[in-house]
């Protein structure tokens, strides 16, 4: 499992932009987003952007996901077996089916025994 | 939200718009086509290379506007396969495949979620397969456009999309679900070429004309 501590810091320096819906034009801060992963072989993570920007949430998701990717390759997983979960943000194995209920019916198709037992003479 | 169209801009206002590193920002890592500047059309002013002044980041914006997401790609079974390209999060012929990063998107005056945008690849009249997870038709009249990160690879105004089933809508280059394709993309030709297979694309609606 690879994990990380996010800090996002408000820093003084301003950006200035416009506001398309308005026209108007205004200042925000630049914000300074640090992953730090807690397995100290892996690279710190770094990206900034202005604090109020259209997406700005996703985009961090984003980065952190392109993070995760980045540190992927670093450990040397493969991408063909591993990928990192958009939603999640966690590295999960392709096509591995992790719903328990799903995996029981797998393993014993009327384990539950949903389907009731009939004899032979009846069928 | 762009950067301002005139005084003076600095590379804090840029990399605010764009994202990026916190340290060793040069002017050069905002080329258009690299890693932060994508080719959409408010941002052609702005080089891919070689001498760039600050004022050809007038008017430019970043990925904000669009939805934006990981392309791949799955094929049908059975006789006649189908092969589906873009993004399907839903699994609607197959199972799912690509993802969205962002998948906020303003469809006519509502935001919607985008959960699926595909072409096929197969059969003779190509189809895209759209899904907003909402159950009425809400495409028809509105413009699209795809971009990856170096060209414009779809523009299009949906004229009758039709529902497929549950929440998947249809427009066609073919009836019975219809579009017209802009004079500068790449369908105008007669060359259909669709959602790509791999590759981060940017999604815009609402635009109001062809590109």
């Amino acid at each position: 499992m690879i994990t990380w501590t996010k800090s996002l810091v408000e820093t003084a320096e301003m950006c200035r932009y416009v506001d398309d819906e308005t026209g108007e034009e205004g200042e925000s801060p630049l914000m300074e987003l640090t992953l730090t992963p807690n397995n100290s072989d892996l690279t710190i993570k770094t990206f900034s952007m202005r604090k109020n920007r259209k997406g700005f949430d996703d985009e961090i998701h984003h980065f952190e996901w392109v993070a995760l990717n980045d540190w992927m390759t670093e450990l040397e997983l493969s991408h063909e077996i591993y990928y990192a979960d958009t939603k999640t943000l966690t590295v999960k194995e392709k096509g591995k089916i992790e719903d328990e209920a799903k995996v029981e019916k797998w393993l014993k198709p009327n384990g539950a025994q949903v389907v009731e037992p009939k004899d032979a003479e009846t069928i | 939200m762009t950067l301002p169209s005139s005084g003076a801009l600095s590379l804090n206002d840029v990399r605010g718009e764009f994202g990026g590193p916190t340290s060793n920002v040069t002017v050069g890592t905002y080329y258009r086509n690299g890693t932060y500047v994508y080719n959409v059309t408010k941002n052609l002013g702005v080089p891919t290379s070689g001498q760039i002044d600050f004022a050809d980041w007038y008017g430019t914006e970043g990925t904000g506007a669009y939805a934006k997401g990981t392309c791949s790609n799955a094929t049908t079974g059975g006789k006649v396969s189908i092969n589906h390209r873009g993004i399907d999060t839903v699994g609607l012929f197959t199972s799912a495949f690509g993802s969205w990063a962002d998948s906020s998107v303003t469809v006519g005056s509502t935001a919607r979620t985008v959960r699926t945008f595909t072409s096929n690849q197969t059969v003779a009249s190509q189809t895209f397969n759209v899904d907003f997870n909402v159950s009425s038709s809400i495409m028809t009249g509105n413009f699209f456009q795809v971009f990856s990160t170096s060209a414009l690879i779809l523009d299009v105004q949906v004229t009758g999309g039709q529902m497929h089933n549950t929440t998947n809508e249809r427009f066609s280059n073919s009836p019975p679900a219809t579009c017209t394709f802009g004079p500068n993309s790449s369908q105008s030709s007669g060359v259909f070429q669709g959602m790509p297979s791999s590759g981060t694309i940017l999604l815009q609606c609402n635009k109001g004309s062809f590109t």
